[in-house]
């Protein structure tokens, strides 16, 4: 079920409204039941997939604890369990990929190979809930956690609906628990709960999906376009994939707060990084925690030197590309993150020097200004590779990105590109509020503050956020209820 | 729980609701330009006298561009009137029939019948929406929808603001009149 239907604004408050009204020590049942349903409605067959995975690193969980003192028997369900869950996440996955890859490479030798082909659809959320379930397993073997015993409370924590399908990525010791809470009808947190999820909306309907109409447009001709419209949809590209995302995790969030459980902040306005290792503390956080809590550190993370601090970085970031799609480019975009980080620790002393022979103040606002945008004209480039079809059109956008015809610098050369000057506008205004509300939520919760308003203002500000989205966004017959991004991943 | 805490959503939806149906009524689309003006051909028949026409034609608009309500009236004095839209599956007719029915006693319904023979399951959408988007909200016309359109498209046709917000871009003063709900066709159905 996807978030922005008609489907889910039925489904949700039925969930609510029954979870509010049968006994507490049954809720997690219909959480589960429906979580099930929302997974399944997506494709039932898959719901099983989901179970094995959930089944087995339940089960993990218990024979790491009955292990007791001997080290050898848990790190050996600890491997088990992980070998057995990413071979399904790598066959549904990536089997295709390095079948292809292998192909191509015996070809360019004449060796012709008939590759047996995987014909299965990648299961929606399956490295998300793959990763969320890998992380119980972990826990539980560093003691992190205690054993959950009940086999439905922890399918619960697997399948739970708001986050099920692209996070955030939670921890069993964060969210497990909770479902053990008390959670009452609460009129403040309801409502917070809601204006986050109309938020989510507002990201994904009037914005996303808006420029994604654009940069589809570019991206998917990469012959077709020059110069100032390759960087105009890149730059757009980056508005696209921060909002259908963030707007994600603000759904799945203001959904979960609405019934009385707290999920983890995914994205801490990104865009506003001064370098790039900041920018992965600050964009999809619960997926770099991830990396960082269970490959980065085993590898031995900054401890061991320099040089394999370097190789750490190298094979958190290049696997990360590689966990977002079974693609070169992926491959390429993870890759460059590392090296700028790598080169970003590389450089600092001499950095360091330069900017105090140039008596540079640091907090000065002008330097992190220019901080932040050397850092997101890195990262936008880092998208061209994310967001092109294949290897061979970044190779070709990139190329055509500097070819630039300055008698085209103009509006006229905007409105090709696939939105309209009315579409145009309005992406422009929404952005706007985007950014004005960003800058705002810096150093304010922007929900406190608006409760501190009178009911007119609030009010008004509620219903004009709803009918913007209800007009502006794009849905509809004529629409295709355009997916998440990162629903294929 | 405090009573405001349920006194205050009730007036938010209320509010909204009113808003909403406000929105739906300015954005939805609206045929009025003449001679193809099918809104106030078919809107039309709510605002005639009742019990007034002794013909129905119906069925496609071979019946609107064929037969002239006000000549067969000048010259045999029998009032007809056209009420149908174009490509209109016999499906629809039906229930186009029933609604005539509840405001007109004809003694004859002439049809055509040419969409018998159409032999897709469903028809086109612009068919669907001038047929089922011109009628009131009626038991009639959710007969009408479902029989017209399959289940997973139902919701546009039910909210027709579902479909039609995207005119934001092409709204005209026209759209925010509501005069053409009390007009009547002087051309009794004839385009």
């Amino acid at each position: 079920m996807l978030f922005n239907s008609l489907q889910f604004l039925i489904f949700f408050p039925i969930v609510v409204f029954v979870y509010f009204l049968i006994p507490h020590k049954i809720r997690w049942v219909w959480l589960l039941v429906a979580s099930y349903y929302f997974y399944m409605c997506w494709n039932p067959k898959y719901a099983l997939l989901m179970a094995l995975s959930t089944f087995i690193t339940y089960l993990s969980g218990l024979l790491i604890e009955k292990a007791g003192d001997s080290k050898a028997k848990k790190k050996l369900w600890v491997f088990l369990c992980f070998a057995i869950n990413l071979a399904i996440l790598f066959t549904f996955k990536y089997y295709n990929f390095l079948m292809s890859s292998i192909s191509l490479t015996l070809g360019k030798i004449d060796i012709i190979i008939e590759m047996p082909a995987f014909n299965y659809l990648l299961p929606v959320g399956i490295s998300f809930y793959t990763f969320q379930a890998l992380s119980y397993t972990m826990d539980v073997y560093r003691g992190d956690v205690k054993t959950e015993r009940n086999l439905g409370k922890y399918a619960l924590f697997v399948s739970f609906f708001p986050q099920l399908v692209a996070g955030p990525i939670e921890r069993s010791k964060d969210l497990l628990d909770q479902f053990n809470e008390r959670h009452y009808m609460e009129y403040n947190r309801i409502k917070r709960g809601l204006l986050l999820m109309l938020w989510g909306f507002f990201q994904k309907l009037v914005i996303a999906d808006r420029v994604a109409i654009l940069v589809n447009s570019v991206y998917n001709h990469p012959n077709e376009n020059k110069g100032i419209a390759i960087m105009i949809a890149t730059v757009l590209f980056a508005v696209q994939i921060y909002c259908d995302f963030s707007s994600y995790s603000d759904i799945a969030r203001g959904a979960a707060e609405v019934m009385g459980f707290r999920l983890m902040q995914n994205f801490k306005r990104p865009y506003f990084s001064k370098s790039i290792a900041e920018f992965w503390r600050r964009w999809h956080i619960s997926l770099s925690t991830w990396f960082k809590d269970y490959l980065y550190i085993p590898l031995g993370g900054n401890r061991k030197g320099k040089l394999k601090q370097y190789r750490n970085i190298l094979i958190v970031f290049i696997t990360s590309g590689l966990w977002h799609g079974a693609n070169w480019t992926f491959v390429i975009w993870g890759a460059l993150h590392g090296i700028y980080q790598i080169i970003g620790s590389i450089t600092k002393p001499a950095r360091d020097k330069i900017i105090g022979f140039l008596h540079i103040n640091r907090n000065n606002k002008i330097h992190k200004l220019f901080m932040i945008l050397f850092t997101f004209a890195l990262v936008n480039f880092g998208w061209i590779f994310f967001r092109a079809n294949s290897l061979a059109d970044a190779k070709k956008l990139i190329a055509n990105m500097f070819i630039i015809d300055f008698s085209t610098l103009n509006i006229s050369t905007l409105i090709k590109l696939g939105l309209d000057k009315y579409d145009i506008i309005v992406a422009m205004i929404a952005i706007l509020i985007l950014f004005i509300v960003s800058l705002i939520r810096r150093n304010n919760s922007f929900r406190d503050k608006l409760n501190k308003q009178n009911i007119i203002v609030r009010w008004s500000i509620y219903l004009v956020a709803i009918f913007a989205i209800l007009i502006f966004g794009i849905y509809g017959p004529g629409y295709d209820a355009s997916q998440f991004i990162y629903f294929q991943f | 729980m405090k009573i405001k805490h349920i006194i205050k959503p009730i007036i938010f939806i209320a509010l909204f609701s009113i808003i909403f149906g406000i929105l739906t009524q300015i954005f939805k689309q609206k045929l009025l330009s003449v001679p193809w003006n099918t809104t106030i051909k078919v809107n039309g028949i709510y605002n005639e006298k009742k019990d007034s026409y002794d013909i129905m034609f119906g069925g496609t608009s071979h019946m609107y561009c064929s037969i002239i309500p006000r000549q067969l009236e000048e010259e045999t004095g029998v009032k007809g009137y056209t009420f149908t839209t174009s490509q209109q599956p016999m499906w629809v007719t039906y229930f186009y029939i029933e609604e005539f029915l509840k405001y007109q006693s004809p003694k004859l319904i002439v049809l055509d019948v040419r969409e018998l023979a159409l032999e897709d399951e469903y028809a086109a959408e612009g068919t669907n929406r001038t047929a089922l988007d011109n009628i009131t909200f009626s038991e009639t016309k959710i007969q009408a929808i479902k029989v017209s359109i399959p289940k997973k498209d139902r919701a546009s046709y039910y909210f027709s603001f579902i479909k039609y917000h995207s005119r934001w871009k092409e709204l005209k003063k026209s759209d925010f009149s509501i005069d053409y709900l009390k007009q009547t066709d002087s051309e009794r159905g004839y385009v």
